[in-house]
């Protein structure tokens, strides 16, 4: 019997070892998908950057949202990466958040006519990446078109917002 | 409770830091002249463009996946609407300094390349893309000779795939040039369009 237990015990301790090694998959998001993901009302704070793997600032600045998502680790925040890299490109976006450890859910941005989806996330962005949005409560609660040079200053726009 | 809820909700979306661009042209705008050089050593201005009806002003560059997957379509565009009086004016307003592939020698070797039947101008001091208020590359200023003075008519982007030429079923600068030379006001004057940002200078 106990040894019944243990052996289930281990098969368990084995099945969640496996599952927090399992690799990040990247998969293809919908407008729609992505508001249910956001848009929820709980207290967790949604901090989203848009960003590709072909996009210079956007790779700078990862890294930023990689040590601050272990930092808020055991907090109500949530850090999500969408791509807006092309579709057909999805294996090697999914390489690429592999090979650089990022942790951080990802998701492949496949929302058809920009000009749809841009004003209806935010009216004012220009089109430009990277750009960082918050959510909590299922509003948006902050925007912004730019870069964070540092990773206080990403810490600053997430605390000034909080 | 919802009332104080709401509240605090106002309260957040005026800590919300709307990022519209207040300086640059919008449609209605009119342009003032410039003058770059061009990828074959010349100086060009628009007003040297002989017999234009207009410009298809393009912010673009040589590196961006964007400005590449429409540099095709950039060149098509030209083919097809220089003889109606609508040449493209192709700008590279990017630092080389933050990315290499777009110095003026890259921009010639790109331009031969890909034979540009367009002028590819060097924006050195970015001060062109700062006044027209462009942010990303590719991104479009249709600009409308008319009664002696430019104006713009449509900013944004060249249609609405940008992955897939043959999927874009709104060819927003070609509908606009239509409109135009049928005499009508343009209808879509402003689009968004996801692009590689300018690199400026630091």
């Amino acid at each position: 019997m106990i040894k019944a237990i243990l052996i289930s015990l281990f098969a368990l301790l084995t099945a969640l070892r496996s599952e927090a090694q399992a690799p990040q998959q990247v998969d293809l998001y919908s407008l729609e998908q992505f508001q249910q993901r956001v848009l929820q009302e709980n207290d967790t704070l949604y901090v989203v950057n848009f960003w590709a793997t072909w996009c210079m600032p956007c790779v700078k600045e990862l890294p930023h949202f990689k040590e601050l998502s272990k930092n808020y680790a055991n907090r109500p925040v949530k850090f999500i990466l969408m791509s807006l890299d092309a579709k057909d490109k999805l294996a090697q976006t999914n390489a690429f958040v592999q090979n650089k450890k990022i942790g951080i859910e990802t998701h492949l941005f496949s929302a058809g006519d920009p000009n749809v989806w841009i004003n209806a996330l935010e009216p004012s962005w220009e089109g430009s990446i990277p750009a960082t949005f918050l959510y909590q409560h299922g509003t948006k609660l902050a925007f912004k078109e730019s870069y964070f040079a540092t990773k206080k200053e990403l810490e600053s726009f997430i605390n000034n917002h909080r | 409770m919802k009332k104080l809820l709401a509240g605090v909700i106002a309260l957040c979306s005026i800590t919300f830091v709307s990022k519209a661009q207040d300086s640059g042209y919008k449609p209605g705008a009119e342009v003032a002249d410039f003058k770059l050089k061009n990828v074959d050593g010349k100086m060009v201005s628009l007003s040297s463009v002989s017999d234009a009806k207009g410009y298809i002003v393009i912010f673009t560059c040589n590196h961006c996946p964007y400005a590449k997957a429409y540099e095709d379509r950039i060149i098509a565009l030209h083919n097809k609407y220089a003889s109606q009086g609508y040449p493209v004016i192709a700008i590279n307003s990017n630092d080389p300094k933050v990315a290499p592939d777009d110095s003026y020698n890259k921009m010639k070797e790109r331009a031969k390349e890909k034979q540009f039947p367009f002028v590819y101008l060097y924006d050195e001091k970015q001060d062109i893309a700062k006044r027209f208020g462009a942010v990303r590359t590719p991104h479009v200023y249709l600009v409308q000779n008319t009664g002696g003075q430019k104006v713009v008519r449509y900013v944004g982007a060249i249609d609405n795939n940008w992955e897939d030429a043959a999927a874009a079923d709104q060819p927003y600068v070609a509908l606009a040039i239509d409109e135009l030379n049928a005499g009508k006001p343009v209808a879509t004057q402003e689009t968004k369009a996801i692009g590689c940002t300018i690199k400026w200078k630091k």
